[in-house]
């Protein structure tokens, strides 16, 4: 069964931790210091998939003030809400804080994802440089739509500014976009399988595989097979990152290289998105 | 000559596949002009089923462009040649 740590002491969840793991009866989030857009899509997927199998779940909020605050205002409060789970988040807050852009939220066929691409784009264009806001909401069209395709689920999406302490002119080169697409289908792998176009060994392979320009899981159509790798293309000519998890694969890219690592299996894929707000213009 | 805009957020296949759908299901010895001057995202996937709907599936004669940002010109340009219809692909150069 899919979840999430069954407790933790000083919970963190972020990109390139490996605490997504699958959760038991609850999700106890009790310890919560830190999580990331990341962090809540994967523990928003993970939800999806326990709920299939245990509708009662259990959500225990953190039990630090700010931590909770923050995680209702990165849009949790409400997922659990859409999907008939009580909790005792405090209520969203209507002003902008934490440089939540777009909280997390479900996109859906043909007119959803157009709602969402305008969101994104209003919401982040004065915050990055306009290439990023490009790459970044092209981006999200093409992972959202192979989730949508690919997945035979729907697809969880948030985006999030951070920014060093500061957050002065230049801007630090820690200051990043992180936006993230999941979903809870059958992973790219099982896609690719389901087709018989090609069969990756694992699901790194698989990875691997997706990445490449032209190379589809959709039989009999040449021009297909550009989403990934043109994303891919895009966020690295940023000095950007990007990080997919599916089922027990995670890979990371960025102008260094490619970093491949086996991690606890969830179901679906989980596209994760980070760029600079201005590349090149760092103090 | 059959006209068509794209809308400003043009990201999925479902769009072009909607758009393409106002079309008759044979052009040949069609021109079909596509206006992209709304065009604020574009994406690969929209953009090359537009090729695949227009010049593809639909064997119009010519899928002519209008007013598309640089970007949107690379990725049409990528698509037509992908599916070998590059010749009939024709895209204005914008004026200055």
């Amino acid at each position: 069964m899919p979840t999430l740590p069954a407790r933790a002491r000083a919970l963190t969840i972020s990109t390139f931790d490996s605490r997504l793991v699958p959760l038991a009866s609850a999700c106890d989030l009790e310890q919560l210091q830190f999580i990331d857009a990341y962090g809540l899509v994967g523990t928003a997927c993970a939800l999806r998939a326990a709920l299939d199998e245990t509708p009662d779940l259990q959500v225990v909020p953190p039990a630090n003030t700010n931590s909770a605050t923050h995680l209702a205002n990165m849009g949790f409060r409400a997922f659990l809400s859409d999907h008939g789970l009580s909790t005792d988040l405090p209520v969203q807050s209507t002003a902008e804080v934490s440089g939540v852009v777009v909280p997390l939220r479900s996109a859906q066929l043909a007119g959803g994802d157009q709602a969402l691409s305008h969101l994104l784009w209003g919401q982040l264009r004065e915050h990055v440089d306009p290439q990023v806001l490009e790459a970044v909401t092209e981006g999200v069209w093409e992972v959202v739509g192979n989730a949508l395709e690919h997945s035979g689920s729907d697809a969880q999406v948030m985006a999030q500014v951070y920014r060093a302490a500061g957050g002065g002119q230049p801007p630090d080169h820690d200051d990043r976009v992180q936006v993230v697409v999941g979903d809870v289908g059958r992973g790219i792998r099982a896609s690719f399988k389901a087709t018989g176009v090609r069969e990756p060994a694992d699901e790194i392979d698989a990875i691997h595989l997706a990445l490449e320009y032209l190379v589809t899981s959709v039989p009999d159509d040449p021009g297909r097979g550009q989403g990934l790798s043109t994303t891919m293309e895009q966020v690295l000519g940023l000095q950007g990152r990007m990080t997919i998890r599916s089922g027990d694969a995670l890979v990371a890219i960025d102008q260094v290289g490619r970093t491949d690592r086996k991690v606890a299996s969830l179901p679906g894929v989980i596209v994760a998105l980070s760029l600079p707000l201005y590349p090149g213009q760092y103090r | 000559m059959i006209r068509a805009e794209t809308p400003d957020h043009a990201g999925s296949r479902d769009q072009a596949q909607t758009l393409a759908a106002t079309f008759p299901e044979d052009l040949d010895g069609e021109t079909v002009l596509l206006d992209c001057s709304e065009l604020v995202v574009g994406t690969p996937s929209f953009l090359d089923e537009m090729v695949k709907q227009v010049l593809v599936l639909r064997r119009a004669d010519a899928l002519e462009i209008s007013g598309a940002p640089d970007r949107a010109r690379d990725l049409l340009e990528r698509a037509a040649e992908n599916r070998s219809v590059r010749d009939r692909l024709r895209i204005a150069t914008p004026t200055a």
